[in-house]
């Protein structure tokens, strides 16, 4: 005899144990221990979650849940709007080889009743759900991750070889405020590396042919300009806007500057550096590892340029 | 210099640039990776603080921007090999 909804939901009941709203708001406060997992669709779970919840709704739950959650031993709970869908997830789960399953009572409805606080998420538009839907794919990206990115503030120094490429694809990936530092007009010769910029923008100020294709790749990100040369009387200014700085200068007195002034300002740094066919990368971040200088106490001689 | 190898190294530090904001992954905190082109080999030098650093050492020097010696002077130094 086919099987009404009521039924899997009885039979789901026997399989997965259910856990009270109340007694989840203690282990939310009390312990990392566990994975309070959402599986909600996302527009649900945008209008208002648990804090610290993962989502994967219950529809992907089959596809994602592994990725996102490797480890079968660590105990879950699951919950959804009315503790239906969540004991459905969970019986998926257990046949999974989840071994510790809960089922949250009641739902996120339970728990809004008694008053528990809820998360909301600024919505992203269709477009963005689109065009940034690949990298939200990903499980350890997700809308939450994009939504981070959005949020994210980065600084580059120097729109030239390294920075052309780190702008376009900060840019593509949403990154939504960029801020570029560059004193420099574009010459013919920039022209084999320096990818922001085209053929009808030499004389130009960089920051503003940067700008321009930066915009065009990507009209969400807001940008930021800066044509002037960092120096000590203004590279704390510019810094303390940014999260990250992104060393794409090409001569060493800058690099050991934002170094410095990273380091003070406990910036993280993200370091590049070429010169002819080698290329190093590295991260800097006070009180986390070394510094610049740890690894390059003093310059080198002149006439080994970075970029 | 070829210039695809800028574009190598700026990707690769918007990659630690993307995962930082999302928190993911291991960093190259602690680590200088060095691409050689030529090789067509990635190799990674690990590398920890200096308890010498003049700035982020056990006893700093440089105590703030201003009061940095001139890096044009710096600069000119005959010392040392590196990049």
């Amino acid at each position: 005899m086919p099987k009404r909804y009521q039924d899997l939901v009885a039979e789901a009941k026997k399989e997965v144990p259910e856990i009270s709203a109340e007694e989840v708001c203690q282990k939310v406060l009390r312990s990392d221990d566990f994975v309070l997992l959402d599986v909600r669709d996302p527009e649900e779970f945008r209008a208002g979650h648990i804090q610290g919840a993962l989502s994967i709704s219950r529809g992907m739950l089959e596809f994602r849940v592994r990725e996102a959650l490797p480890s079968p031993e660590k105990p879950i709970v699951v919950y959804c709007a009315a503790g239906s869908r969540s004991l459905l997830a969970g019986q998926v789960l257990k046949v999974m080889g989840y071994v510790d399953v809960h089922s949250m009572a009641g739902g996120i409805r339970r728990w809004r009743d008694l008053g528990y606080p809820t998360l909301k998420e600024k919505q992203m538009n269709p477009e963005q759900l689109e065009r940034y839907s690949r990298q939200i794919l990903l499980p350890q990206v997700g809308e939450r991750g994009q939504q981070k990115l959005l949020a994210a503030k980065v600084l580059l120094v120097g729109v030239g070889g390294l920075g052309s490429p780190a702008a376009t694809y900060l840019a593509a990936a949403g990154v939504g405020r960029l801020g570029i530092v560059d004193s420099d007009q574009v010459d013919l010769t920039n022209l084999q590396r320096q990818i922001l910029h085209f053929s009808n923008d030499i004389g130009r100020p960089k920051t503003e042919s940067a700008k321009e294709t930066i915009k065009a790749l990507n009209p969400d990100i807001s940008v930021t300009t800066y044509a002037e040369r960092l120096d000590p009387s203004n590279v704390n200014r510019i810094i303390e806007d940014y999260d990250l700085i992104l060393d794409g200068a090409d001569n060493f007195p800058t690099k050991y500057l934002l170094n410095d002034a990273c380091y003070f300002a406990s910036k993280s740094l993200i370091y590049g550096s070429i010169f002819q066919f080698e290329g190093h990368a590295t991260v800097f971040h006070r009180g986390q590892g070394p510094c610049y200088r740890c690894l390059f106490p003093v310059p080198p001689p002149a006439g080994l340029v970075p970029t | 210099m070829l210039g695809v190898l800028p574009g190598i190294i700026g990707v690769i530090q918007t990659t630690e640039a993307i995962k930082w904001i999302l928190g993911i992954g291991n960093s190259l905190l602690g680590r200088l990776l060095i691409y050689d082109a030529l090789e067509m080999s990635f190799r990674e030098v690990k590398f920890s603080a200096n308890p010498d650093c003049p700035l982020c050492g056990t006893h700093p020097t440089i105590s703030g921007l201003e009061a940095k010696p001139g890096l044009e002077v710096i600069i000119c130094s005959p010392a040392s090999p590196g990049v």
